[in-house]
């Protein structure tokens, strides 16, 4: 038995491992508890869905030799900013989402390549510097958020008609409608196919990409950068590249999310979602030096399924406080933790 | 030693934030329109509370481990010293005291695994005591808003929440406020003012400023303590 564990850490890792034994557990608790079982597993591929893009973001930032952006949230701020943009100009239904991702490309490339000035200048430290710029970033758009002159009532506060609302209902405006294209329903079973398909094709490109020449000289430079720079390879550029796919991936992931919870967030809300996208990244088995697809792929499964299965479960257990929401802050933080640990081996 | 010649422009290149830092206070003091003396007091009372914490980044720094963000696991350690001595109700300086002789021992258990994990991670101190940070944040929440009233029993109406679980998020600590310097007052009115007959009203005050001498005292006391563990 302790041969067969080892076995599976060697090959998977600690922490799928450990997350996926923990999963199993919860769903046995579940079928106990009578909860319904096709409910959880929609609500955990609508959570996947959600979720993967911003997932995706990390890739990039990690190939190129950047570490996981822990600076993310400014993507997120680009794309939050497209968003109320799209509904400002009043656009509703796919229209407004594409509209919102078209906006928010030229907006999140143009924080990224400023970002990346930065964080060239800070090689090494780029982790802890991307968390405050990302904690300051939202702090100065909350400031924003209040000032900018947005007109349509929708966002607007009722009382005082200026600044926006922190939490936007667009359930009316685009709310759910990519999960709702071609989507299935069996039962109390809902598959979210438009949007599961959308960061399909997300995955997909981001591969192309990665295999092109470009790609490669990205991977290369993330690699190894002495070696890469005396092959004629630009690192600095390449270090760009990878952080401005990461922050336009960043912007489109929030409003694939948006639509998918119908709600846009404000504020605070962007402030700890780079650590959600880190942790799920991680528990797919990348390392702050090495990331692909499929660790994309499991992670945000993994993660996701976790996240949602143990709600429920938790709260008829211990009908305590928002204990659902501890178990994810320890969860996700201990991964980081582990991770760190792992890869940070220069001893001396 | 030869003295360097002073050159403002060098001086003002090395010093640059602090230097734009009192430009900005000063632009604020001025927009504020209080006064000096009600800032003043404010200051000191500010100083009294946050050196302490600012002088203790010093010891990371100089060992080579970048700035302590994993600080707060040491503030929630103290905290749990805090809730013990609120449970018992043990108030004054006592309480203070009994505070930081049980938080003392589980800091240093704390700051040995924190060491362990900061040592595996060379290079990337920073981020794993942040990261650590908010993981035993984490872990803090499970104890005191879940096991709190649940696998620990505490019975104090006071600080649990009205459902008998978890801490609730402000417990009132008027019963060891300003105890430290209470305590020099104390002292001062009791044993060298009673003999002389001289009267004393307030904490030890200077033009308006009052000043919490022992907060100070303390906080003096462990610059030097640290000044004297790095000459060796």
């Amino acid at each position: 038995m302790k041969g067969f564990f080892n076995n599976l850490i060697n090959r998977y890792g600690f922490p799928k491992v450990a997350i996926t034994i923990f999963i199993i557990v919860i769903f046995i608790t579940a079928i106990l508890q009578g909860q319904n079982i096709p409910v959880m597993i929609s609500d955990s591929l609508v959570r996947i869905a959600m979720n993967g893009i911003l997932v995706l973001a990390m890739l990039p930032g990690i190939v190129s030799g950047t570490g996981p952006n822990f600076g993310l949230s400014i993507g997120i701020l680009g794309g939050l900013l497209a968003t109320v943009l799209a509904i400002e100009l009043n656009l509703s239904g796919m229209t407004a989402v594409f509209a919102a991702i078209i906006i928010s490309i030229p907006i999140c490339g143009l924080f990224g390549y400023v970002y990346a000035q930065l964080i060239n200048r800070v090689k090494g430290d780029e982790m802890t510097v991307g968390t405050y710029m990302g904690f300051s970033l939202v702090s100065l758009m909350s400031i924003a958020w209040l000032i900018l002159p947005f007109t349509n009532r929708e966002m607007i506060w009722v009382l005082g008609g200026k600044g926006l609302r922190t939490t936007i209902d667009v359930s009316a405006r685009f709310g759910k409608v990519m999960n709702e294209f071609l989507s299935i329903r069996i039962g109390d079973l809902f598959i979210p196919t438009g949007t599961l398909l959308f960061f399909g094709l997300c995955c997909v490109l981001m591969w192309l990409f990665l295999s092109t020449k470009k790609g490669i000289a990205i991977t290369a430079a993330g690699d190894n950068p002495v070696f890469a720079s005396a092959s004629g390879i630009d690192v600095n550029r390449q270090r760009t590249i990878g952080m401005v796919l990461s922050m336009i991936l960043g912007g489109v992931g929030i409003i694939v999310y948006s639509q998918s919870y119908a709600f846009v967030q404000l504020y605070q809300s962007p402030l700890m979602m780079p650590f959600a996208a880190v942790a799920a990244i991680l528990i797919g088995g990348a390392t702050d030096k090495t990331a692909t697809i499929s660790n994309v792929l499991s992670g945000v499964i993994l993660f996701q399924i976790l996240l949602t299965t143990s709600l429920p479960v938790i709260n008829k257990l211990l009908p305590v406080g928002n204990i659902a929401e501890v178990i994810r802050i320890i969860v996700s933080n201990g991964i980081i933790l582990y991770a760190l640990t792992k890869s940070g081996g220069k001893e001396g | 030693m030869k003295l360097k010649k002073f050159n403002p422009e060098v001086f003002a290149v090395n010093n640059i934030v602090p230097i734009i830092f009192f430009i900005l206070c000063f632009g604020g003091v001025i927009a504020s329109g209080l006064s000096l003396t009600f800032i003043l007091n404010e200051l000191v009372t500010r100083l009294g509370r946050n050196l302490f914490i600012v002088i203790s980044l010093i010891i990371p720094v100089v060992a080579g481990m970048g700035l302590n963000f994993a600080l707060v696991i040491g503030a929630m350690v103290a905290q749990v010293g805090i809730i013990v001595i609120k449970v018992f109700d043990i108030g004054g300086l006592l309480g203070v005291i009994i505070t930081m002789i049980i938080s003392t021992p589980l800091a240093i258990i704390f700051g040995i695994l924190t060491g362990k994990v900061l040592n595996k991670t060379r290079g990337k101190e920073m981020i794993t005591g942040l990261i650590l940070g908010f993981f035993a944040n984490g872990i803090y929440q499970l104890v005191f808003l879940v096991f709190v009233g649940t696998i620990i029993p505490v019975k104090n109406p006071e600080i649990i929440l009205s459902s008998g679980v978890g801490i609730k998020n402000a417990v009132d600590l008027k019963f060891i406020q300003y105890s430290l310097d209470r305590f020099v007052e104390n002292v001062i009115r009791n044993t060298l003012l009673s003999h002389t007959g001289i009267k004393y009203e307030v904490q030890v005050a200077i033009g308006g400023v009052t000043i919490p001498v022992l907060t100070l005292l303390l906080c003096v006391a462990l610059a030097f303590f640290i000044k004297y563990i790095m000459k060796d």
